[in-house]
């Protein structure tokens, strides 16, 4: 049974310029011990669709018109704010791009760190204060005593992101949303953080959703794969599926235009045009202008879901492979 | 047709109710202040010994004083003066303190720490006792109270632009004027002071009533403005003398004051937060 | 006949100095953003500068520019010596070598047109034709992809990819013989990224351009370099023609570096084993004794922490490695 569900979510901001629809109609399913890679560009609406259900944007001006977001089969649009925190940092936990803005410049790590552990399985503070420093050595933070003393500015980007990590880990979420974890990170840094969050997956046998605009990284993690645009999802797949046999004209402009470490181009496929602007309506599919296989329909409305086999679905009026 | 990022500025100013009572007053004042002349009742030495220190009545709309002279038109004769200050003073402070911070700001370095402590040093000095010594010395004078009291504000603004050019300095823009040859005083010309405008302009309309305020606390202690000419400061010090028998003659050059002072806040704050660019993602 | 370089540096030094701690009085410390570098770069040629945070090829870039001074070294443009530039002779010397910014939205002044950001260079240096007027303008405005309606346009008026177009206008205009560009496309979105490199690659094979184009993303320059430099606390580890480096690094450095690039290829992906480095970077103030790299290096030897190595050609005079355990 998937652990989290999905179905059909609006997220909306109202705004004096008008409506901006930031996540407009999207569904997808999480299993356990799964990960899932929501992959976008800027004002695709990943992070927005993670955020909104979980009440950490403000609303006003964010509203919710529609949808369910089902955590074992509850709806999370329907829970008291006490349900929902109990729940929140507890069993579904959260790590961001930011680590600095994440982390309470004020608290030592240490507090920080107990927190979680204190609120939510009502440990004492020896008992927190010892799971708390073991936590830190998973995530391969040297001499954990005494870091538990420091500072978050003490630290460099890597080792607070493994703390942000680490804060996330210590009661056991069955899901971890990571939203750009890695995006402000270096590269040599990023491969052992997501080595590390691979780790820790198996270990604990956790379902993670990464958000990330990097197509590297979600292969290197990602079981399942989604792809967004302006608020809606455009394909969802199994990765390998999603890379190797995209039905989706977007999602194969977003694979080609990726400059490749592997291979040698002359010049890179280029998607003309630029991202839509959210405050406008569109009636139909938001990448009508910038897509080569554009067709009247296109424009009108916004297409259907195509089960192009049970795992695999894309939304497209056009069938390429023809 | 272009949207600047002024005229977005305006339109959101346009929207800000307080605002747009407060720049409609002060219109309203500032024209009443200039026709003064032709719409007073009377003039402002006029006196009418049989009748001092009336109550409002249909002839004096604001009663009379103790030497039966109108309010009303003293009023209006004490607004222009006391607005006049208010905005040479200011535009004085504004021009001494936007080239000073500019300067300091940019060049940087140990000029900017001479030019610094320089501003602390005066920072530090009273600025009545300035301007006792100033007014002692040279006789008391208009021209000589805006100058004085212009001067008493440039150091707060030098500060503030100078905060905003440190800021500035290190953007990407400033440094590609620099790559591109732009010259040093085009480069604080034409970037740097445009772009602290924001500021600038909100503290000017910050700054007048603080001018005005000090005008006033001057004239009441009998250092301003000269009988028989008024300010709102010296009818607010008359009034206190015969606060106790005739409280309006208190009550509506304060009741003025305060009406502009609010006025000029209520724009101040409008034009901040009108200015502001992260109010443009709204 | 060697062709001779259009750029050359020598030993350049970028050192800032920071204020020693209450206990350390006397004892002066100072940041090594660059560290010694020394490079040629020939007309026509672009050479990729590739690193992470702190091994200051961004500093580099600007001490280049004469935004940030360099504290030791040479700098020779065509020949002549462009740091003891002071002044006047220097503001009119930087027509030569331009930049294109990292962050489209803080490189443009945003209270100004684009026309009168475009005629400023010209301005400044009495290139501006009264006659001619925005003719000038429009013609590299076309060059960059972007409609002439614009010129009376504000900076926050255009989306991300727009606005670099205005500032790699702003670069060409006074027709600089080298640009220096920044990590130009870091801030774009993937799908626009693609465009803008497009459009730098035409350009500067159009206009026969010299290149440096900083940025931490290998893929990217690998896309549009000749020559790939990687640097490393505030040293270059390796230079070598693009194939070369990318298909066998000789730098453990740059062999971790092109490790660690994640490919968007699941099954490439899964199948990887990544050379992990150990530990975190030192810090540029007290860089390690003896090879700056030994700390984190997985083939680091005794030698490696008491000498420094420096660049020795491998192979070919334009594939240079400073390394101990790389022998040609």
């Amino acid at each position: 049974m998937a652990i989290l569900e999905i179905k059909n979510l609006k997220a909306h901001f109202h705004t004096r310029r008008g409506i901006i629809k930031a996540v407009n109609g999207i569904s997808y399913s999480l299993n356990p011990g799964e990960t899932l890679g929501i992959v976008g560009e800027s004002g695709s609406g990943k992070s927005v669709s993670q955020l909104s259900y979980l009440r950490l944007l403000p609303s006003p001006p964010l509203k919710i018109p529609d949808g369910e977001v089902l955590y074992r089969g509850e709806n999370i649009l329907g829970m008291s704010d006490e349900r929902l925190r109990s729940i929140r940092g507890d069993k579904i936990s959260m790590i961001f791009q930011e680590p600095m803005t994440s982390l309470n410049p004020y608290l030592t790590i240490g507090s920080q760190l107990t927190e979680p552990l204190m609120i939510h399985k009502g440990f004492s503070k020896p008992q927190a204060l010892k799971e708390a420093c073991k936590a830190l050595e998973r995530v391969g933070i040297p001499g954990a005593s005494k870091a538990m003393k420091v500072y978050p500015h003490e630290f460099s980007g890597g080792m607070r992101q493994r703390v942000m990590i680490a804060m996330a880990l210590t009661t056991k979420p069955e899901i971890l949303i990571a939203d750009e974890p890695t995006t402000a990170l270096d590269v040599t840094v990023q491969a052992q953080i997501l080595e590390l969050l691979k780790e820790i997956q198996k270990e604990n046998q956790m379902a993670i959703i990464l958000i990330t605009h990097d197509l590297g990284v979600i292969a290197g993690l990602a079981d399942k794969v989604v792809v967004m645009y302006a608020g809606r999802v455009f394909e969802k797949g199994p990765v390998e599926t999603l890379f190797e046999k995209s039905e989706h004209p977007y999602t194969r402009a977003l694979l080609r235009s990726t400059p490749r470490l592997d291979r040698l181009e002359e010049k890179i496929p280029v998607i003309g045009g630029s991202i839509p602007d959210l405050s406008q309506t569109h009636l139909g599919c938001p990448f009508y202008e910038r897509c080569e296989f554009r067709k009247e329909i296109c424009k009108a409305e916004f297409p259907k879901v195509r089960k192009i086999d049970p795992t695999h679905e894309s939304f497209c009026h056009v069938e390429i492979f023809k | 047709m272009s949207h600047s990022l002024w005229s977005d500025a305006w339109h959101r100013l346009l929207k800000n109710k307080l605002a747009i009572f407060g720049a409609a007053f002060l219109i309203f004042e500032i024209a009443i202040c200039i026709l003064t002349p032709w719409i007073a009742p009377y003039g402002f030495e006029t006196q009418n010994l049989e009748l001092t220190l009336a109550k409002p009545s249909l002839a004096h709309w604001f009663g009379t004083d103790n030497l039966g002279r109108d309010l009303f038109t003293r009023i209006l004769y004490g607004g222009r003066i006391s607005m006049t200050v208010g905005i040479l003073a200011s535009l004085v402070s504004v021009l001494v303190g936007v080239i000073y911070g500019a300067i300091s700001g940019f060049i940087g370095g140990k000029t900017d720490t001479v030019l610094m402590r320089i501003v602390d040093i005066l920072y530090a000095l009273p600025f009545i006792f300035l301007v006792i010594i100033l007014m002692v010395y040279f006789g008391r004078n208009i021209l000589l109270l805006f100058v004085a009291l212009g001067l008493t504000q440039w150091l707060t603004m030098a500060r503030i632009v100078r905060g905003q050019v440190i800021s500035l300095k290190h953007k990407e823009f400033i440094e590609a004027a620099k790559a591109v040859g732009v010259k040093t005083r085009y480069i604080i010309l034409k970037h740097l002071i445009p772009n602290t405008l924001g500021p600038v302009i909100v503290y000017l309309t910050l700054t007048i009533p603080s001018v005005i305020l000090e005008e006033a606390f001057l004239s009441f202690l009998g250092l301003g403005v000269q009988a028989p000419m008024a300010s709102w400061g010296t009818l607010i010090s008359s009034g206190v003398e015969v606060m106790e028998i005739a409280p309006w003659i208190l009550l509506f050059p304060a009741t003025m004051l305060s009406l502009t002072l609010f006025s000029l806040n209520f724009l101040g704050d409008g034009l901040r937060d009108a200015l502001d660019p992260k109010g443009a993602k709204d | 006949m060697t062709p001779t370089p259009l750029l050359k540096v020598e030993g350049l030094k970028v050192y800032y100095p920071v204020r020693s701690s209450f206990l350390n009085l006397g004892q002066k410390s100072f940041l090594k953003a660059v560290d010694g570098i020394s490079f040629e770069l020939m007309p026509g040629e672009v050479l990729g500068l590739v690193g992470e945070s702190g091994c200051g090829k961004s500093s580099l870039g600007k001490a280049l520019l004469r935004l940030q001074d360099p504290t030791h070294g040479k700098v020779e443009i065509n020949g002549q010596d462009f740091l003891s530039l002071k002044g006047e002779p220097l503001r009119k010397a930087r027509p030569q070598i331009q930049m294109i910014f990292q962050d489209p939205y803080a490189s443009l002044d945003p209270r100004m047109t684009v026309e009168a950001t475009l005629r400023e260079p010209l301005e400044a240096h009495g290139r501006w034709d009264k006659n001619l007027g925005t003719k000038s303008i429009q013609s590299i405005l076309e060059t960059v992809g972007i409609s002439r309606q614009a010129l009376s346009k504000y900076p926050h008026e255009f989306s991300g990819g727009q606005r670099q177009r205005i500032a790699i206008a702003r670069a060409l205009i006074l027709k600089p013989k080298i640009i220096v560009a920044d990590e130009p496309v870091s801030s774009l979105d993937v799908s626009v990224q693609a465009q803008v490199l497009n459009l730098l690659k035409e350009i500067q094979k159009e206009m026969n351009l010299s290149m440096i184009f900083i940025s931490h993303n290998l893929a990217v320059v690998k896309y549009i370099a000749d020559r790939i430099a990687v640097m490393y606390l505030g040293k270059v580890v390796e230079v070598a023609p693009k194939k070369d480096l990318y298909s066998c690094p000789q730098h453990p450095y740059t062999q971790a570096l092109i490790s660690a690039v994640p490919i968007p290829d699941p099954k490439i992906e899964k199948a990887r084993k990544r050379i992990e480095l150990k530990g975190e970077l030192p810090s540029p103030i007290n860089p390690p004794q003896g090879c700056a790299f030994h700390t984190r290096c997985p083939i680091a030897q005794q030698s490696c922490r008491l000498h420094s190595p420096q660049l020795e050609d491998y192979q070919s005079t334009s594939w240079k490695v400073s390394c101990f355990e790389v022998k040609p």
